[in-house]
C-alpha cells in the first residue's frame, strides 16, 4: 500500500515520547542509549507495556491530526533507534557492555560481540501489528541498520568488520522479512554511520546493506544523517556517502537537509531513487512556518522531479518538546500541501 | 429536544467515563508527592482523553465521550467547583467500601458555581477531537446534593438540591450553546429528596428546562469502587413519572440487574428513548456477544426497537481496563447481532 499522493509526508521515525511515560532529563543528559536503559523509563514493569502501547497510539494521533501520509509508530517503545533490536540479537553481550567511540568523539557504552551473530526471533513484529491494527494509513517502521550496528560495538569474536556487519546485515534480512509480513509498507534501515564513517563505507557499506535487503520483495528507504540536533557539534558541508548509495538496491535515500542548509543540487547524485527530503529543522526550536517548508522543497524540486520527492523531518524528533514536534508537522503538512498545489495537485489539500 | 437524525438502529453509547490506564494511578502519585506541576498533570489528563476518545471510536459505538478525564479525583471533582462547600473528613478511611467512606461537604455559605462546572472546556477540546456525536455528561442536582451537608445555610437536602438546580440549568444552557448537541444528567441518588419522586421530577425539570440538545437522564443505583450503591434496586415506584420527565431519553441499568423490570416500559415508557445499560460494569468478566443480544432480544420484547439505544449500566470508571476493552466490544457486537436478526 503505497500512497498515490504526490509528494507525500513521513516522518523520519520517532516522535517525542511523554514526559509521565519517560524522564526527559535522563534521556537528553546522555548519549543515545546503545545498550539497554530501562532507567529513562517513569513507568516501571509490569505497566510498561500498556503504557507505550498508549503513547504509540498518542504519537499516532499526532500523525493522523497533523496530515502525514505515511506513518511510523514514533519508536515510541524504544529507548534509542538501535539499542531495542540489538539487544534482541544473540551474539551480543549488552549485560556486561564494552565500549565504542561515537561520532561526536566520545566513549559510550556498546554492546560486546562475544560471539557470532544471529537474530533468536522477531523484535518488532507486534509494533507493526499493532500499527497495522490502528490506523488505515501506509505505515512505515525502522530497523538500525548493519553497518551503523556493527560500529556501535566493541568486537571479541570476528576480528573482522566486515564479517560483522554481514552477519547484522542476515539478522536485519530476517526482521525485514517479518515486518513486512506483518503489514509493514516501507521498512527503513537507519545508518546514519555511513556519514559518520564514509571510509569504511565505501569499503563495505553498500554490500551489506544490499545483504540487509536481499531478496525482499517492498519498499526500502535508508536513512542518513549527520546526528541528532539535540546532540551534534558544528555543521557539516555535505554528504560524503550518498552518491556510493546509487549502486545498492535500496528504493528511497532518507536524508537531513534543512537544518545543515544543505546546497540542494547535491540531490542530483540521486540519480533514480526517491529521496525523503528533510525539511524540518530540529536544531531550531521555532515551529518554521509553512512558506519556509515550502521554500526548502521548491529548491529541491529544481533538482528532483516530484514524483521522486517525499517530504519529512530532517531526522527522528524523539529530543522535542512535544508541542514543537507536532507544530513542525502541521507546518511540514501544510508547506507541502502549498507546492503540490502550485503543481497542480490538490490531492490532501 | 432529539438532535439525531442520522444514528443506526440500536445506536451504542458510552455513559461518559472510562477505565483508567494503567500508568494514570502513577501519574495521580507523583502529583500526590508533588513530582508533577499543574502543567505534567495537564499534559497525561489530555492524553487519556485521546486514548478514550480512540478506544470506544475503535471499538465502533456510536455516541462517544472524553471518558471524564478532565474531571473525577484525577484533579478535581465537581464538588470542588461549588463555592460556599468545606470538605469533611470520611469518618472511616479503612476496611471494606461503604458510604462512610466517601468525601462529604457541609454547605458555609449560599452555593454558587463561580468557575463554572467545567464542560465548555470538555466540549471545546471534543470539538476539535471527534467527529462522532458525543456526550457533555453532568452529575445532577440530587446527587451533587447528596454528598453535602447542608450545615447552617440550608434545612435540608432537598434544598441544597434546589440551590443546585439553577447552577445546573445554567451550565447545561452553555454547553448546548458552545455546541453540546447531547447533554447526560447523572442521577444515581434519584430517591433522596424530601418529597419523593415528584420533586425529584421537579428538580430535574427545571435543571434542563430551556436546554436546547438532547437530554438523557442516566438513573442507575450507584457504583462505589464496582459495587452498587443501594441493596433495593427497583425503578417500580418511580417508573409512573417517566412521562413527566423533560427528557427525549432515559438510560437505566439492566444488565446487573437480570434485565429485571424491562416490563415497565411497555406501561411506562411513553414516548420517550429508552436507553438500556445491557453490559455489567460492576461484573468482573466479560459477557459474550450472544449474552448481551439476548439481552437486547429481552429488551425488544417491551420497547419497539427504534425506541431502544443500548448502553453499559453505567461508567467505566471503577472497572479495569482489560475488562472494559472486552465489554465494550461486546456491546458493539451484541448489538450488531440483533440489528442482524431485525433487517
Amino acid at each position: 500500500m503505497e500512497t498515490s499522493t504526490l509528494l507525500p509526508t513521513t516522518l523520519v521515525g520517532s516522535y517525542p515520547q511523554p514526559d509521565w511515560l519517560i524522564d526527559r532529563e535522563r534521556l537528553g543528559e546522555r548519549l543515545p542509549p546503545r545498550v539497554p536503559a530501562p532507567e529513562i523509563w517513569r513507568v516501571p514493569e509490569p505497566w510498561l507495556e500498556q503504557a507505550q502501547d498508549d503513547a504509540t497510539l498518542l504519537a499516532l494521533r499526532d500523525f493522523e491530526l497533523a496530515g502525514i501520509d505515511i506513518v511510523t509508530d514514533g519508536e515510541i517503545r524504544r529507548e534509542s533507534y538501535s539499542n531495542r533490536f540489538a539487544s534482541m540479537l544473540g551474539g551480543l553481550d549488552l549485560a556486561d557492555p564494552g565500549v565504542f567511540v561515537e561520532r561526536v568523539g566520545i566513549e559510550n557504552l556498546a554492546p560486546r560481540v562475544v560471539g557470532p551473530v544471529r537474530r533468536e526471533g522477531p523484535v518488532q513484529v507486534r509494533d507493526v501489528e499493532f500499527l497495522r491494527r490502528h490506523t488505515d494509513r501506509p505505515v512505515k517502521i525502522t530497523v538500525p541498520g548493519p553497518f551503523t550496528m556493527g560500529q556501535q560495538t566493541q568486537d571479541e569474536h570476528y576480528g573482522d568488520e566486515r564479517g560483522l556487519a554481514l552477519d547484522l546485515a542476515a539478522a536485519v534480512n530476517a526482521e525485514i522479512r517479518d515486518l513486512f509480513a506483518a503489514g509493514a509498507d516501507v521498512v527503513q534501515i537507519d545508518e546514519p554511520y555511513l556519514q559518520a564513517r564514509p571510509e569504511k563505507a565505501r569499503e563495505y557499506g553498500v554490500e551489506v546493506v544490499d545483504r540487509a535487503v536481499e531478496s525482499i520483495e517492498g519498499t526500502i528507504a535508508l536513512h542518513m544523517c549527520f546526528g541528532y540536533a539535540h546532540f551534534k557539534l558544528g555543521r557539516p558541508v555535505g554528504y560524503s556517502f550518498l552518491e556510493e548509495l546509487n549502486a545498492s538496491s535500496v528504493d528511497q535515500i532518507s536524508i537531513e537537509a534543512a537544518e545543515p542548509r544543505l546546497d540542494p543540487s547535491i540531490l542530483k547524485q540521486v540519480r533514480e531513487k526517491t529521496v525523503i527530503l528533510g525539511v524540518l529543522d530540529l536544531g531550531d526550536p521555532d515551529v518554521e512556518s509553512p512558506a519556509v517548508v515550502a521554500g526548502r522543497i521548491r529548491s529541491a524540486l529544481e533538482f528532483v522531479p516530484p514524483e521522486r520527492l517525499v517530504l519529512a523531518p530532517d531526522c527522528g524528533m524523539k529530543y522535542l518538546p512535544r508541542a514543537v514536534a507536532f507544530g513542525k508537522l502541521q507546518a511540514l503538512v501544510a508547506g507541502t500541501r502549498m507546492v503540490r498545489a502550485e503543481l497542480g495537485d490538490s490531492s490532501g489539500s | 429536544m432529539l438532535t439525531y437524525s442520522d444514528l443506526p438502529l440500536l445506536p451504542t453509547k458510552t455513559l461518559g467515563s472510562h477505565a483508567v490506564p494503567s500508568w494514570m494511578w502513577l501519574v495521580r502519585d507523583a502529583v500526590a508527592k508533588g513530582e508533577f506541576g499543574p502543567a505534567d498533570l495537564e499534559e497525561a489528563l489530555l492524553d487519556a482523553v485521546e486514548l478514550a476518545l480512540r478506544e470506544l471510536t475503535e471499538a465502533g459505538l456510536d455516541i462517544v465521550s472524553d471518558g471524564e478525564f478532565l474531571r473525577a479525583d484525577f484533579t478535581s471533582n465537581f464538588h470542588d467547583r461549588i463555592a460556599g462547600l468545606e470538605p469533611l473528613t470520611p469518618r472511616r478511611q479503612l476496611g471494606y467500601p461503604g458510604p462512610d467512606q466517601v468525601d462529604a461537604f457541609r454547605c458555609t455559605a449560599p452555593l454558587s458555581v463561580p468557575g463554572g462546572y467545567g464542560l465548555l472546556r470538555e466540549i471545546e477540546l471534543l470539538r476539535t477531537r471527534t467527529t462522532k456525536p458525543f456526550i457533555t455528561p453532568l452529575q445532577g442536582p440530587v446527587t451533587q446534593a447528596f454528598r453535602i451537608d447542608p450545615g447552617d445555610i440550608y434545612e435540608t437536602k432537598g434544598d441544597v438540591a434546589w440551590a443546585l438546580a439553577p447552577l445546573v440549568n445554567a451550565e447545561l444552557r452553555a454547553a448546548a450553546a458552545a455546541g453540546a448537541r447531547h447533554v447526560q444528567i447523572d442521577e444515581p441518588a434519584f430517591w433522596i429528596m424530601p418529597g419523593g419522586l415528584p420533586e425529584m421530577v421537579d428538580v430535574f425539570n427545571a435543571s434542563v428546562e430551556g436546554v436546547e440538545a438532547t437530554i438523557e437522564l442516566h438513573l442507575c443505583f450507584g457504583n462505589f469502587r464496582g459495587r452498587p450503591a443501594v441493596s433495593e434496586r427497583s425503578y417500580a415506584a418511580f417508573a409512573p413519572y417517566f412521562c413527566e420527565l423533560s427528557a427525549d431519553v432515559l438510560h437505566l441499568e439492566f444488565a446487573n440487574r437480570s434485565m429485571a423490570e424491562c416490563e415497565l416500559w411497555s406501561q411506562h415508557g411513553a414516548d420517550k428513548i429508552l436507553c438500556a445499560g445491557v453490559v455489567d460494569v460492576k461484573g468482573r468478566s466479560v459477557e459474550t456477544p450472544e449474552i448481551v443480544a439476548n439481552r437486547i432480544r429481552t429488551l425488544l420484547r417491551f420497547v419497539r426497537p427504534e425506541k431502544l439505544w443500548l448502553a453499559p449500566d453505567c461508567g467505566f470508571s471503577q472497572t479495569a481496563r482489560s475488562l472494559t476493552a472486552g465489554k465494550l466490544d461486546s456491546l458493539v457486537a451484541g448489538a450488531a447481532i440483533v440489528r442482524r436478526e431485525l433487517g
